[in-house]
């Protein structure tokens, strides 16, 4: 093994570098953002001094003491990788697995969220941003589906008690997180959810809809799929209060798969501007207002420049 | 071509896998995020002695669970299987006579009230 040709091939100036020998520069994007938040928004460091393993089984290496360290370190360097090397997808490869290894490690830390990175990740990894949009898909499809066949769901039983208690609680995680601020929205919702059913149901029905037709967005690779997904994260974060952890970050990150940047106008076709997007939506600052007045002013931008943005086509060869 | 090839094998796993969670209350690795909620409040006596608050936190990775403190209750965003599994598991990690008496009294959905009960 070579190692001075391996770290020949990190350097800082990577970091905003898109050009990738197999992968295109959305998907370049796609996992740079991604492992930059997962940085940002603390996932790095989540791990418990009691873990409580997945049916019981203690597995010896996860209960080793120094278990904990070496999935930071691990992580660390999957993100350096991602972020400042020419070995993108073995960092994805890394990342991927770690936090796979880590959701398994302790069940109480079990979250959707960061799997979903690690689908991302993985799938980047295996097969570029064709099996990524697959793996994508199959998510949203599964989250629509799982709904749509639960009673609660249908008839808005379940959006019904959940505003109800989104009001009490206040706002849930966020990396500007202020436990128990009132969530207006979430507040407004649980008044008038009980007093016209027909809206909960008609709620329950949108958000299905909504999650289906991403799912068929990412399976066709059509660029409408960046809207919706602009829209359902955006208001996710705005009723909530939260950003679900990753689930916000990767998911926006994620649309990019739908389009080819070096097509797009100026400043869009750039990593500079979706950096500045990221450092805007993941800092502390972050408030629900806050997500809502930068998603209103990027589409307002968007239209404003016109912005065609090409149907992803699969990559040749 | 390998890759890709495991790629699409993975997904087929997910899809097998997410099919076979519909047959249960688990929502694990199945992409069912709020599936339900639950809100629930946990009892438990090792040897006759009732563990408090913090005790009970640490000892079922609830540090970081949401809280409402207008009922003094634990918000679960996922399913209940999962918060019953995080005792079972605990409890069955420990040595017999470290093991808790448990009480979980919850509500799916905010529905009706429901207990379940783990003896050591």
């Amino acid at each position: 093994m070579d190692l001075r040709a391996i770290a020949g091939g990190y350097a800082l100036g990577r970091a905003l570098q898109l050009d990738h020998p197999e992968l295109d520069r959305s998907a370049v994007l796609c996992s740079k953002l991604i492992a930059v938040l997962w940085l940002a928004t603390g996932q790095v460091v989540y791990l418990r001094g009691e873990p409580v393993p997945f049916f019981g089984l203690g597995v010896p290496l996860i209960e080793a003491s120094l278990f904990p360290q070496l999935m930071i370190v691990l992580q660390l360097l999957a993100i350096l990788t991602i972020v400042c090397s020419r070995f993108t997808r073995s960092g994805c490869v890394l990342l991927a697995s770690t936090v796979v290894l880590l959701s398994l490690s302790d069940q109480p830390l079990f979250s959707n969220n960061r799997l979903f990175c690690a689908a991302i990740l993985g799938m980047l990894a295996l097969g570029g941003e064709a099996l990524a949009r697959l793996q994508l898909a199959v998510v949203y499809a599964a989250a629509g589906i799982d709904k749509w066949i639960d009673a609660d769901w249908r008839d808005g039983t379940f959006l019904r008690s959940f505003s109800q208690g989104l009001c009490r609680v206040g706002e849930l995680w966020s990396p500007g997180w202020d436990a128990g601020a009132q969530l207006p929205l979430a507040c407004a919702l649980s008044a008038q959810l009980p007093v016209h059913p027909w809206l909960a149901v008609a709620c329950s029905a949108l958000v299905i809809c909504v999650e289906l037709s991403i799912a068929l967005g990412y399976a066709l690779g059509s660029t409408a799929t960046v809207p919706l997904v602009v829209c359902f994260h955006g208001l996710l974060f705005v009723v909530t209060g939260s950003s679900f952890g990753m689930f916000f970050y990767a998911g926006l990150a994620a649309a990019l798969l739908t389009l080819r940047l070096e097509r797009m106008p100026a400043p869009l076709d750039r990593g500079g501007f979706y950096a500045a997007l990221a450092v805007l939506l993941a800092g502390p600052w972050v408030r629900p207002w806050l997500v809502l007045a930068v998603l209103t002013a990027l589409a307002v931008g968007v239209y404003l420049r016109g912005a065609q943005p090409a149907q992803v086509e699969e990559k040749r060869g | 071509m390998t890759r890709v090839a495991v790629g699409r094998a993975l997904l087929l796993l997910q899809l097998a896998w997410f099919v076979y969670a519909q047959t249960g209350e688990r929502r694990y690795f199945c992409w069912a995020p709020l599936h339900e909620h639950v809100f629930y409040r946990i009892e438990a006596r090792v040897a006759g002695r009732p563990l408090d608050a913090r005790a009970l936190s640490v000892r079922y990775g609830r540090r970081n669970a949401f809280f409402d403190s207008t009922r003094g209750q634990h918000w679960e965003l996922n399913a209940a299987a999962h918060v019953i599994d995080s005792i079972v598991w605990r409890e069955r990690s420990l040595p017999p006579p470290e093991r808790a008496e448990v009480t979980l009294r919850y509500r799916v959905n905010d529905g009706e009230a429901r207990t379940w009960t783990f003896a050591p």
